[in-house]
């Protein structure tokens, strides 16, 4: 990526292989989640992953926070390598990194108060102690997420889904990371909902300076959030490029598949749809050579035996096809 | 719209609201007004707790038994099944409209074979059918929503099925006896969006042939399938008008700040607009105008006065007392 600001996060061949054989004999049986995945964040920025259902984009994310082991590859956080991971080393990354997730209800005890709920990580992680000094920081921190400080004493089912949201969020700044893992936060909100929230994610990214992992599979918000973008296939990468480039000059054919197949609100767009056949295959046994090979309507026959390393193709610009300029 | 296409669905005044604790009524669909006609797509949007569901379930008559129906019409051709028996009814379901859901597993059977479950409807409403033409006839539905190798493929299990399949499923066993009205309630939001385009495109391709009513959050879908649209809010139409019209020159403040409160794809903006506060539930529906806490344009009149539904152009109405006037 271009190199005005310094990469804070350097991600190289990151690989997740799940064994999914059931019983103690049985032939191990792998799930390739993620393969070989390689890119950077830079501080301060924004990086949206886009992908559908079994893209890999999720168990990219929660490796990157320590929640799955990665089977293979190395990633650097502010020039701490993160693997092999060891307790002191999470504590201390606990503070700089971060994750927010889909549906805050699930996180969230029903019988804490949110006050509590905020205070948590707060005093987990040894950032404040004092009930005082905790106190205070968990009204700044409501606050900052826009709720107002009696919400403190309220529990979780008082609450609406983005306001919930909101609790999610303060949780994740009790630390004062530096880095937020957001994964696929605003899926569950309506749209005037998710408004609300995505402008939060935008104003707190401009008053505390954080970098954004921004994980969904709705291509407009990833659009909206992202200075660069990264499509995912079946566990693969298959273009980075900055946003707009991204959306304005695609070059995987599945890019352009999927970018095509957002119905816009628009009457007057009138885009050539292009409908791909079928199914996402099995990450447990992909197509040999490329793995969208089998869905392309661009494939050829060297396609289902080559498989193809993602290459430069302009700046900032990479994809893994050797055609897609063709 | 004007008069080209008959009216298979008209809802005509029609409210509907549940029974409290205190044995009170509290009204949750407010004097809905509205058409399908014959070979159209109506999208219903709105968020969630506006009331689009209940509209689509009241038409095919599976309310829960605590909603009680407190008014008006609702003619399917000409007979008002607000009316029929329920046993009228259960022939009148699958036969001249059929109901698709969000989420298709749960609407599957999980231990019985996709063919048997789409051949019961036609064992129900097509007796006249011989048990070797029924089997031959939903491979063909099968084959007509897109599911390959359909021969093979009824013999197998929903859980065989990937969640794209199992919707085209689902659309097969309601479009098996060729209802002249299909209602699909998000259909595909449980999709991935390379699969909902594939729905879609069968979507529209069936309405061709009968009417739809598609019910959904996402105005890209409507602006994509349908030709009218009606924007409800808290149990109340409150925009209704050709899609064209709706999307060009919206005019109640709730169509404004859903369209403006999309990011887009095209063209960069900073900061979205958000309505702000959400949808109350039911009980706390406010007087007047349901809106009006959440607008930005509120009047006096409005917390105290229900502005009606007025056509403000020809074919496009809005209920909003900034236009009260009929001026633009």
């Amino acid at each position: 990526m271009s190199g005005k600001s310094e990469a804070i996060l350097q991600v190289r061949g990151l690989t997740k292989h799940f064994n999914i054989a059931h019983g103690v004999f049985a032939k191990p049986q792998m799930l390739r989640a993620v393969d070989d995945a390689s890119f950077s964040v830079n501080r301060g920025e924004t990086l949206g992953i886009v992908g559908e259902s079994g893209s890999g984009k999720s168990t990219l994310g929660r490796m990157l926070l320590n929640l799955i082991e990665p089977t293979s590859g190395s990633a650097s956080f502010d020039g701490i390598e993160l693997f092999p991971m060891n307790p002191s080393k999470e504590a201390m990354l606990r503070r700089k990194m971060q994750m927010v997730f889909q549906d805050p209800y699930a996180s969230l005890n029903p019988r804490l108060k949110i006050g509590e709920a905020i205070a948590e990580p707060i005093r987990a992680n040894g950032v404040l102690s004092g009930k005082k000094r905790i106190g205070e920081r968990v009204a700044e921190l409501l606050d900052l997420v826009g709720l107002p400080p009696e919400a403190a004493h309220s529990y979780p089912h008082e609450f609406s889904g983005g306001q919930r949201q909101r609790v999610g969020i303060a949780r994740a700044l009790g630390v004062s990371p530096e880095f937020i893992v957001c994964d696929e936060v605003v899926s569950a909100l309506d749209v005037s909902i998710q408004a609300q929230i995505l402008n939060l994610f935008a104003e707190l990214k401009e008053r505390l300076g954080l970098t954004y992992i921004f994980i969904s599979h709705d291509f407009s918000v990833i659009k909206h959030v992202s200075d660069d973008i990264m499509v995912m296939y079946l566990g693969e990468i298959v273009e980075i490029a900055p946003a707009e480039k991204l959306f304005e000059d695609p070059a995987h054919p599945y890019t352009r598949a999927l970018i095509s197949a957002i119905p816009e609100p628009d009457v007057d767009v009138v885009t050539e749809k292009i409908l791909l056949e079928g199914d996402m295959p099995s990450a447990v046994s992909p197509p040999s050579g490329c793995r969208f090979s089998s869905r392309c309507y661009m494939a050829r026959g060297e396609c289902a035996s080559i498989h193809p390393a993602l290459e430069a193709c302009g700046e900032g610009h990479f994809v893994r096809c050797p055609y897609s300029r063709q | 719209m004007g008069h080209e296409s008959k009216a298979i669905l008209t809802f005509t005044d029609y409210s509907a609201g549940y029974l409290d604790d205190e044995g009170k009524t509290v009204n949750l669909l407010d004097r809905l007004s509205f058409t399908v006609r014959s070979g159209q797509a109506l999208g219903v949007v709105g968020e969630s707790g506006c009331g689009k569901s209940l509209t689509g379930l009241s038409a095919v008559r599976l309310l829960s038994r605590q909603i009680v129906v407190q008014g008006g019409a609702i003619l399917l051709g000409d007979r008002n099944i607000l009316e029929v028996t329920e046993k009228q009814m259960q022939e009148i379901r699958g036969r001249d409209i059929a109901m698709v859901f969000q989420e298709p597993m749960t609407s599957l059977n999980p231990v019985l074979n996709v063919g048997f479950q789409v051949e019961e409807v036609l064992a129900r409403h097509r007796p006249e059918l011989s048990e070797a033409q029924r089997k031959e006839h939903t491979i063909s539905l099968l084959r007509e929503v897109g599911i390959p190798a359909p021969e093979k493929r009824v013999r197998d299990y929903p859980h065989q099925f990937s969640g794209g399949m199992r919707q085209r499923v689902m659309i097969a066993m309601a479009i098996a006896c060729r209802p002249s009205l299909l209602i699909a309630d998000e259909p595909t939001t449980a999709l991935d969006v390379t699969i909902q385009a594939q729905v879609l495109e069968l979507m529209k391709k069936l309405k061709s042939k009968g009417a739809l009513m598609l019910i959904t959050h996402n105005l890209g879908i409507i602006a994509d399938v349908c030709e009218e649209i009606i924007v409800m809010y808290a149990g109340r139409i409150v925009e209704k008008a050709d899609v064209r019209s709706v999307f060009k020159n919206p005019l109640h403040p709730y169509t404004k700040g859903l369209i403006a409160a999309i990011p887009s794809l095209r063209g960069k903006k900073k900061s979205l607009y958000s309505i702000p506060g959400m949808v109350p539930a039911a009980r706390n529906f406010p007087e007047g105008c349901r809106f009006n806490p959440r607008c930005e344009q509120r009047m006096e009149i409005c917390t105290t006065t229900v502005p009606p539904l007025v056509e403000i152009q020809p074919g496009h109405s809005v209920a909003c007392h900034l236009f009260q006037g009929g001026a633009l």
